[in-house]
């Protein structure tokens, strides 16, 4: 499922690349693969950085699901431990503030990569 | 094992009972949701940071953890509280349905009043200006030119949340509800045949969203018949 989002982040992104820049390495002598490799791959990567990280918060979110079919994922586990302590609110509020804490990380590790990737436009702006 | 295309046919009208509910579900949760952000957004919008941080942390806190925890923390794990089951609340909380219908409500207002916050923030600058300077008010001008701009703008990504909440209510099976995932459940531990019965279920979701992204596509035409 996440491979069917992902793609259309990746696809908007490709298309997002500047051609000028394409049609530039080309004049210079790029071959096809060089092209891709050196110069689309990198740029898509900027440009889909806001999405992809989009995609890894609800891929985050929708691990929970998998209780359902009976994994033990953190939430059927919190399951089996209110049917035993009978503290259900306590239990699924745990969970959720888990849950909060994993994507505020991934959001903060969003953040820095998306530093990283703008790192030549600083003192720019 | 076999692939039997007669029972997905067979199935289909036994999954259409719980189109209903699903169906009741999603219009109850959307339209409430929609007119509880639209209030949320106005707060979250206010220049006074007692209004809206508040709004701030809601939002957080609900598109930060998944809508089946948020589900699950109404419906096994309010009766905990001695507040709620012995107050008057309990007539409403103990019905799996309102459980159901009150998490995603919640999570829908947190969701579109970011959408509507996004609608707002892109409706030109000028265009306030101008009304201002015609002697508008401040109400007149949220009323008469931001809102309605910020409606189209924010209509693509609303179409999107219509679709996930949408796909959002198959999570009221797992409360015991019986709406179209709960009833292909029901039907898949009497005849032990999930292929067939889920991928009937899927159909009659897929159906669903093809009209739901239809009928949003008319309504932007409609919206925008004056654009150029």
């Amino acid at each position: 499922m996440i491979g069917a989002y992902a793609t259309e982040t990746f696809r908007g992104a490709f298309l997002g690349i500047d051609k000028g820049q394409v049609e530039a390495a080309k004049a210079l002598g790029l071959t096809r693969g060089q092209v891709f490799w050196r110069l689309r791959l990198p740029l898509m990567w900027r440009l889909a950085l806001p999405g992809f990280g989009n995609h890894l918060l609800s891929l985050l979110k929708d691990t929970a699901l998998i209780s359902v079919i009976g994994v033990e994922g953190i939430l059927f586990t919190a399951q089996q431990a209110s049917s035993v302590n009978h503290k259900p609110f306590t239990m699924y509020l745990t969970v959720a503030f888990l849950f909060l804490i994993l994507s505020t990380i991934v959001v903060l590790v969003m953040k820095r990569l998306e530093k990283f990737a703008y790192r030549h436009l600083e003192g720019a702006r | 094992m076999t692939f039997e295309i007669a029972l997905l046919i067979e199935s289909l009208p036994l999954l259409l009972d719980g189109l209903v509910l699903t169906l009741k579900l999603w219009v109850l949760a959307l339209s409430c949701g929609t007119i509880l952000a639209v209030g949320l957004v106005l707060l979250r919008m206010s220049p006074k940071s007692y209004l809206s941080w508040p709004v701030m942390a809601y939002v957080y806190f609900f598109r930060g953890t998944p809508i089946l925890v948020q589900l699950f923390v109404v419906y096994y794990g309010f009766p905990q509280l001695e507040i709620i089951r012995s107050g008057p609340l309990w007539v409403f909380f103990r019905e799996p349905f309102f459980c159901a219908w009150f998490a995603l409500t919640l999570n829908i207002a947190a969701y579109t009043s970011e959408i509507f916050r996004g609608g707002i923030l892109g409706v030109n600058k000028g265009l306030v200006e101008a009304s201002r300077a015609l002697g508008m008010t401040y109400a007149q001008t949220f009323r008469k030119v931001v809102a309605p701009i910020a409606f189209k703008l924010s209509l693509p990504a609303y179409s999107n949340e219509m679709v996930s909440v949408l796909k959002a209510t198959a999570l009221a099976s797992t409360v015991t509800l019986l709406d179209v995932t709960g009833v292909a459940r029901k039907i898949v531990a009497e005849t032990f045949a999930p292929y067939e019965i889920f991928l009937s279920a899927a159909l009659i979701y897929l159906v669903l969203t093809w009209f739901i992204q239809n009928g949003v596509r008319l309504l932007e035409r409609r919206i925008s018949r004056y654009a150029n």
